[in-house]
């Protein structure tokens, strides 16, 4: 994955396995290819006020507002647990402009034990007066990705998540790869809203939220495929309503290096060894013998393996 | 709340700790049962402007030593 070595493909997306430690108690983090821990920021944030979360088709639309303790809590209280339970690290962060995101990238440079760290680009933009995000548009996406590898260390993998939601995810894979990302995280959640038919008021605060669970998976599927037919030299992390083995095959075949385990583990805490098992099973089923030989197989012509 | 176990993040609530700062804590696994005097009752629902990482955090944490003793 770009410098970042993982012993399986299976890893957690950020903001649905905290840094690990509330999963723990329902199976071995080592075991998984790595957790990536929910988007910290320089300074505690309280986040959006309640209700954070609505129910949606075969999903959830959820808002938490960037919510959490802050950089110095994670550096010196949750990632070092998360080592010392021999668990691999890929750390995302999240910025209130380009420069808080160059900060973060410094200081994270400085920490040991990080194996990657990942760009939530589907941050506001502050500079846009329309209310965009950073991954909105793919020139600003790519500065803050530039930034962020400029003020990383050298040896330390820089991934760029992506948003579903944009006119061309292509458009935003390649910008952020011009810009010296070493990987593309994506799906992050799509734009939507649910609206309370009794109160006639969006249902979480503030309006909009993110969707996810697998009423998006097609669609992060076919940003996986897209990108790996247009870059096929850039690993991808594919997540998008990743729920079965099943689904981290689909992700592969379309063109994914690894995959995130995310909205399932709300409903199911040891979805992350259950998929990993599951998926372990599907690729001995299908005479692969190594994950990595499964890697945009839906791209190849000829008769099916 | 979409999880139970402390990961999703959506069934916070407004708690001052023992230290007289309000965080806004998780109510399925920081509680969830709380003693009632450190809930802010009229903030649930919304961020007080005190609350631990809201707007108006840092000039409440000045004040947390004075705060912890009239809640002890």
């Amino acid at each position: 994955m770009g410098g970042l070595e993982l012993p399986n493909p299976v890893v957690t997306a950020a903001g649905c396995a905290g840094a690990g430690r509330e999963l723990a108690q329902f199976f071995d983090i080592a075991s998984l290819g790595a957790v990536t821990t929910k988007s910290v920021m320089l300074e505690p944030h309280a986040g959006r006020p309640a209700p954070r979360m609505a129910e949606t088709p075969s999903g959830m639309l959820s808002t938490t507002g960037m919510q959490g303790p802050g950089l110095d809590v994670l550096l010196q209280r949750d990632l070092p647990w998360l080592l010392s339970r021999g668990g691999r690290a890929i750390v995302s962060l999240a910025g209130a402009g380009v420069a808080e995101f160059g900060e973060l990238a410094h200081r994270l440079s400085e920490a040991e034990g990080i194996g990657a760290i990942e760009v939530n680009l589907s941050c506001p933009d502050p500079e846009s007066a329309a209310g965009r995000t950073f991954a909105d548009d793919p020139a600003r996406a790519g500065e803050v990705v530039g930034t962020v590898r400029s003020r990383a260390g050298a040896q330390l993998p820089v991934l760029a998540k992506l948003a579903g939601d944009v006119p061309d995810i292509v458009e935003s894979a390649t910008a952020c790869s011009e810009a010296g990302a070493d990987g593309l995280s994506m799906i992050n959640t799509l734009r939507g809203m649910v609206v309370d038919t009794r109160t006639l008021r969006p249902a979480v605060a503030g309006g909009l939220g993110g969707l996810s669970g697998p009423a998006v998976r097609p669609i992060a599927v076919g940003c996986v495929h897209r990108v790996h037919e247009a870059l096929p030299e850039v690993p991808i992390i594919g997540m998008g309503g990743v729920r079965t083995g099943e689904d981290v095959l689909e992700f592969m075949a379309a063109g994914a290096s690894a995959v995130g385990v995310g909205t399932v583990n709300f409903s199911d805490p040891s979805a992350g060894a259950r998929v990993l098992r599951e998926f372990t099973e599907a690729l001995e089923e299908r005479g692969f013998a190594r994950a990595a030989d499964l890697v945009g197989a839906a791209h190849r012509t000829g008769p099916r393996g | 709340m979409a999880c139970g176990t402390g990961i999703c993040m959506t069934c916070v609530i407004p708690v001052v700790g023992g230290d007289g700062i309000t965080r806004m804590v998780r109510s399925c696994v920081d509680g969830p049962v709380f003693r009632g005097e450190q809930v802010r009752f009229d903030d649930v629902g919304s961020i007080p402007f005190d609350a631990l990482g809201a707007p108006g955090w840092k000039g409440a944490a000045g004040r947390g030593v004075e705060q912890d003793r009239d809640i002890a």
